[in-house]
């Protein structure tokens, strides 16, 4: 005789679940109220502070500061000009290669229904009104000031205040309209869907292929010579951190792979050097380092003089090349030592050229085993820009500390709220770069043969 | 002349050598002009025995505080001494944290592992320096005034300047002696735990040798503390008004907000690396092993601690041997917050007296010795959890 399976729903599936897994013994159960209560907490707290205690229009007034900083209004068409060709090269990529094209689209219209619908009838502005005082000293007389007051007056849509300000702050970053940035999603949209439409057929085309790859390496510099026309001293916030990090990290990639070779090298002279390097360079900490660059004059002779003369900016970004070459050095060589000799000798036996030999054979397949460790170099080295705030430089901490040292007739006390906007821009950068990471990972097969 | 190249290149030895000597003549030429720059100002150390200037009293020990009048190598052994004292500390308790969050993250509840990752991807993502400023300039700074301070059993007081907690404090010059006699203490009591011990592997009875080193130590620590006249007793922190009304703390000692911020960040942002590779040495250990210890009839306790633990440490020292290097380094980014440790020191001797290559060589040589007397450590360590 059978006995009658028990009646499942989906919500006594999900009791059984939670009976099972969560509240099985006593301990796991106090385990459990324990950290769903830490959970509660933490979310009640922040949403409380997110929704009713955060004075917001602070970020949204200086989203401009939080993104570029003091980049002249006039000039701001150049960084448009490096967003708009960086995402048409990543939509195109996306639209031929991962080809899935609803939920990319999906995404884009979502955030620009949201931002769109967010910013229309919405306005901020500062008022800056005239005030007289009369104020007393101690001996009795009797003194007129003026000066300036501002303040701050947000007239905002129909959405909730918390919400159009994050928004605002968060997605029109260089304080400009909003025509500008639909226009970016609909490039992006269409560049993507041209790419699937157009280029998958010819996938597997070597010219396509190179001009890909051309592409890509084409991207940091063309970026790099867009901001050559302004002053670095006008590089602040943001756009300072994501140059940098860019720009040292693509240079630093290529030093890197090259000290690996070095290091690998049958030459003696050529091993030791790089060795030497990669040792001296990890020794101390690269505040030591940017500290250095920042200081140095004529200590080093005419070397130094050459290097003092060269704008900060420009120094530091050398800096990170060269202290990300010396640790990107020491991953890719954890992948040539993992490439079987064999591959070696069957591409000499190919008679491939010593460079034909490792662009084509060795390399691919060395970065492939070690994207894990490089993605992990690549995030240290965005989290590493941070430190730009303890030399000169204005990225987007030193930022913060600026608006709330300087804005305090508005900014008074707020620290919560800038410092919160900060860490966003910072973990979300890193966690798209882990979660990119992920996805190489997966999709060029790492740890399967 | 091509032919001569060719030559040259296409003979193995001939290649090798003429190779080795164009690069090794460069990189002469690059290491010789960078000794030869240094050495023109290297000869002259004068600048080192010059008053410091300015005082710098943000260290948690008394001794390490920067005076003006201390000489400007004096202040740099200081600034290396801050250094450690807020490396080790994070050390310690990062490692504590990493281990309990690492755990958490293989717990079988899956709220607990939630938890543990929402931890790891929030600390681990974030830039260390933001998180000091967090501390330092939003955290710390809302804490309520001296006179409202928040006291946490008498013996710990929070305000806007600190933590201030209760503190030994030497009664006389001789209590060096007693700490001597402690160390002494402890050797005698690992002897006799190891030869009682032996004993009881050798004939099968209990000697309970556990519990006679204990009791060795605490005769020998107790009884020298009441000979040598208690040199050496704990102050609570206490908090008194000036005749001016201005409040301070008297005994005990107050962790500033430098090295309070310092070490908080550096604890939670080690303690989400630390976390991923103690949860990546656990699983590193077959499950046969769990299975047969669970097989013994062992606890979940003793499984963890006798049988996994042990094997996970070592896959897990090598990268907490990295880990700590780079708190070690990282340690640096509490100049930014006004920490009186070597790079801030260093810094204001620069400025002061403009010798930027001296000053920084000796920043230099403290981290090259530093990491390898903590690679040092752990390589010990790691040779003792082997497999022999």
């Amino acid at each position: 005789m059978m006995t009658a399976a028990p009646y499942r729903t989906a919500l006594s599936g999900r009791v059984d679940w939670a009976r099972e897994n969560l509240f099985n013994t006593w301990r796991n159960s106090a385990l459990s109220i324990l950290s769903i209560l830490i959970g509660l907490a933490i979310a009640y707290l922040l949403v409380r502070f997110v929704m009713f205690q955060a004075n917001w229009d602070l970020v949204a007034i200086n989203r401009k500061l939080f993104f570029i900083g003091s980049y002249p209004a006039e000039e701001t068409f150049r960084i448009w000009i490096s967003v708009f060709t960086a995402a048409a090269l990543i939509a195109l990529t996306y639209g031929t290669w991962v080809g899935r094209l609803r939920p990319f689209v999906a995404i884009i219209a979502v955030v620009a229904v949201i931002g769109l619908t967010l910013g229309l009838g919405a306005e901020h502005s500062i008022v800056e009104y005239e005030f007289t005082d009369q104020i007393e000293s101690i001996d009795g007389e009797v003194s007129v000031i003026t000066g300036i007051e501002r303040e701050l007056v947000a007239d905002r849509g129909w959405a909730p205040a918390w919400l159009y300000s994050l928004s605002l702050g968060l997605a029109v970053p260089f304080g400009s309209s909003w025509i500008l940035l639909a226009a970016l999603f609909a490039t992006m949209a269409s560049v993507a869907w041209a790419g699937k439409q157009f280029l998958t057929r010819w996938k597997s085309n070597p010219v396509l292929i190179q001009a890909f790859g051309a592409a890509w390496v084409l991207l940091i510099p063309f970026i790099f010579l867009m901001q050559s026309g302004v002053s670095s001293g006008h590089w602040e916030s943001s756009f300072l951190d994501i140059l940098v990090f860019t720009v040292g990290g693509f240079f630093s990639f290529f030093i890197g792979i090259g000290l690996a070779l070095g290091r690998t090298s049958p030459f003696r002279a050529i091993r030791y050097s790089s060795v030497g390097y990669i040792e001296v360079v990890r020794a101390a900490p690269l505040l030591v380092w940017l500290l250095f660059a920042t200081f140095l004059d004529d200590e080093l002779g005419p070397v130094g003089q050459v290097f003092s003369s060269i704008d900060l900016a420009y120094r530091v970004m050398i800096v990170f090349a060269l202290f990300g070459g010396a640790y990107i050095a020491e991953v890719v060589r954890g992948g040539l030592q993992s490439i079987p000799r064999g591959q070696y000798e069957a591409a000499d036996a190919m008679g491939l050229s010593a460079v034909q030999k490792y662009v084509y054979i060795i390399l691919p397949q060395a970065i492939k085993a070690v994207i894990p460790a490089l993605i992990g170099r690549f995030i240290a080295l965005w989290k590493d820009t941070a430190l730009l705030a303890a030399i000169s430089l204005v990225n987007t901490l030193e930022k913060a500390k600026k608006i709330l040292g300087g804005q305090t007739d508005i900014a008074d006390g707020a620290f919560f709220e800038i410092y919160l906007v900060v860490a966003l821009i910072y973990w979300l950068v890193s966690y798209v770069l882990s979660r990119l990471g992920g996805a190489a990972e997966a999709r060029l097969g790492v740890g399967r043969r | 002349m091509k032919q001569i190249l060719q030559d040259i290149w296409y003979r193995e030895s001939s290649r090798y050598l003429s190779v080795n000597l164009i690069v090794g003549a460069v990189a002469a030429v690059v290491v010789g002009y960078l000794v030869y720059s240094i050495a023109s100002n290297l000869f002259d150390f004068d600048f080192l025995f010059g008053p410091y200037g300015s005082p710098d009293r943000s260290s948690i020990f008394q001794q390490l505080d920067v005076e003006a009048s201390d000489a400007r190598w004096v202040g740099i052994l200081k600034g290396a001494g801050n250094t450690l004292s807020v490396v080790f500390f994070s050390i310690i308790l990062a490692s504590l944290l990493g281990l309990a969050v690492g755990v958490a993250r293989l717990s079988t509840n899956p709220m607990v592992t939630r938890l543990g990752r929402v931890y790891v991807e929030l600390f681990r993502n974030l830039p260390l320096l933001l998180i000091m400023f967090f501390f330092a300039f939003a955290v710390f700074r809302e804490f309520p005034r001296i006179e409202d301070r928040i006291g946490l059993g008498g013996a710990f007081f929070i305000s806007n300047r600190g933590l201030a907690i209760p503190w030994p404090e030497t009664t006389h010059s001789l209590w060096w002696l007693w700490l001597v006699l402690v160390v002494v203490a402890a050797v005698a009591a690992l002897l006799i735990r190891r030869v009682l011990l032996d004993k009881e592997e050798r004939t099968g009875d209990s000697t309970h040798a556990n519990a006679f080193a204990t009791a060795v130590f605490l005769i020998i620590a107790l009884g020298s503390y009441g000979a040598l006249l208690a040199p050496v007793r704990v102050t609570l922190p206490d908090v008194t008004q000036s005749a001016a009304g201005f409040y301070g703390y008297t005994d005990g000692n107050l962790l500033g907000l430098g090295y309070l911020s310092a070490l908080v960040s550096l604890t939670l942002y080690f303690s989400a690396f630390i976390a991923e590779i103690v949860r990546g040495s656990i699983q590193a250990v077959p499950r046969g092993q769990t299975e047969a210890s669970a097989s013994l009839g062992l606890s979940a306790y003793q499984q963890f601690t006798l049988i996994i633990l042990p094997q996970a440490l070592r896959t897990m020292i090598p990268s907490l041997n990295n880990e700590y290097q780079n708190t070690n380094k990282d340690s640096t980014l509490a100049h930014a917050i006004a920490y009186g440790e070597i790079v801030l020191i260093s810094n204001r001797i620069v400025n002061n007296s403009g010798n930027l290559l001296q000053t920084y060589l000796f920043i230099f040589v403290v981290f090259i010795i530093t990491n390898l007397v903590i690679s040092l450590i752990m390589n010990t360590i790691n040779r003792n959890v082997q497999i022999r």
